[in-house]
């Protein structure tokens, strides 16, 4: 017998996710973006793709989505290496959203307001 | 700073805002400099949603306030999910990022701290270099403290834990008054499609 290579479920967990994603970014694009971590440029265009391009993208064996935790953020995220485990994740999800991205420090908060 | 909306359709999307700063909570002082409405508008908007009179006397104004332990957490979280936004409506980008911040605290079982108006007061802290983001030298995170806060030494209070603050749900001293607290955002959607006949 075969070792299941997990293809059906890779693709099934790809389809869930690109729908899931545009649906979101339906709804609303910019709180998409925070939330699934994919650029705005990216969601706009996936948003107007065909199902037949989406099923497409999910066909490949390997996984589209990944992770924007990893390491020690995972670990924080499941509650570990804290004292307190809400803090841990508290803590993972504030590192996790700010990764790759550059923060501001001060002064440049003009484009809050007009 | 009062603005007059100029057309009918204008006025309605001011309205429209509007509605979703007061059922997210929003006090009349966030009204009033956010929104093109007249006061009068405004408060008679107010009364229709939240069925009671806003609540008078002044906001808090505290900087400090945001820099104590439980509070900085929300408030940082609240911040990293308004930065990465990139609405160029600045009461969409509030509405939106308290939202997201909304959804975070109820994903991870905790009371939401934070009042719209704290968040929105807190971006004017900003704006006016009164407050920052500063990166912690432990974890690299970047947090709310003082503006001119230095960064060589500050260690977030994630990093270093205050040994009374243990339980992050279990403070009651910084819940929301049920006037400031804003209901889950889902109840919310549910409740505005009751109010609006």
């Amino acid at each position: 017998m075969p070792a299941p290579d997990f293809i059906d479920e890779i693709r099934e967990l790809n389809l869930t996710f690109l729908l899931l994603a545009q649906r979101m970014a339906q709804e609303n694009i910019e709180a998409a973006a925070v939330k699934l971590g994919v650029e705005i440029e990216t969601l706009r265009w996936l948003q107007g793709l065909s199902p037949v391009k989406l099923v497409r993208i999910a066909q490949g064996a390997m996984l589209v989505p990944h992770f924007r935790f990893d390491g020690e953020l995972l670990r924080g995220l499941a509650g570990e290496g804290a004292r307190e485990e809400t803090a841990a994740q508290v803590h993972a999800l504030i590192l996790g959203q700010q990764k790759g991205r550059k923060v501001r420090i001060v002064g440049e908060h003009h484009d809050e307001k007009e | 700073m009062t603005r007059r909306s100029e057309t009918i359709e204008q006025e309605a999307h001011e309205v429209l805002i509007a509605s979703e700063l007061i059922r997210l909570g929003a006090r009349m002082q966030l009204l009033e400099a956010e929104i093109a409405l007249s006061r009068d508008r405004l408060l008679r908007l107010y009364k229709e949603i939240r069925g009671a009179s806003p609540p008078k006397g002044m906001l808090p104004f505290s900087a400090d306030w945001f820099v104590s332990w439980q509070p900085n957490i929300h408030a940082t979280l609240f911040a990293t999910l308004w930065q990465p936004l990139g609405i160029d409506d600045g009461r969409r980008r509030l509405i939106t990022a308290y939202q997201c911040y909304l959804d975070a605290v109820d994903a991870l079982g905790i009371e939401p701290v934070l009042s719209i108006t704290r968040a929105w007061t807190l971006l004017r802290f900003f704006h006016a270099e009164i407050l920052q983001l500063t990166p912690c030298s432990e974890c690299g995170g970047h947090f709310v403290t003082h503006a001119y806060e230095p960064a060589k030494t500050f260690v977030c209070g994630l990093c270093h834990m205050p040994s009374r603050a243990t339980a992050v749900q279990k403070t009651r001293k910084h819940q929301l008054s049920s006037a400031q607290r804003s209901l889950p955002v889902k109840k919310n959607r549910r409740r505005a499609e009751a109010v609006t006949p």
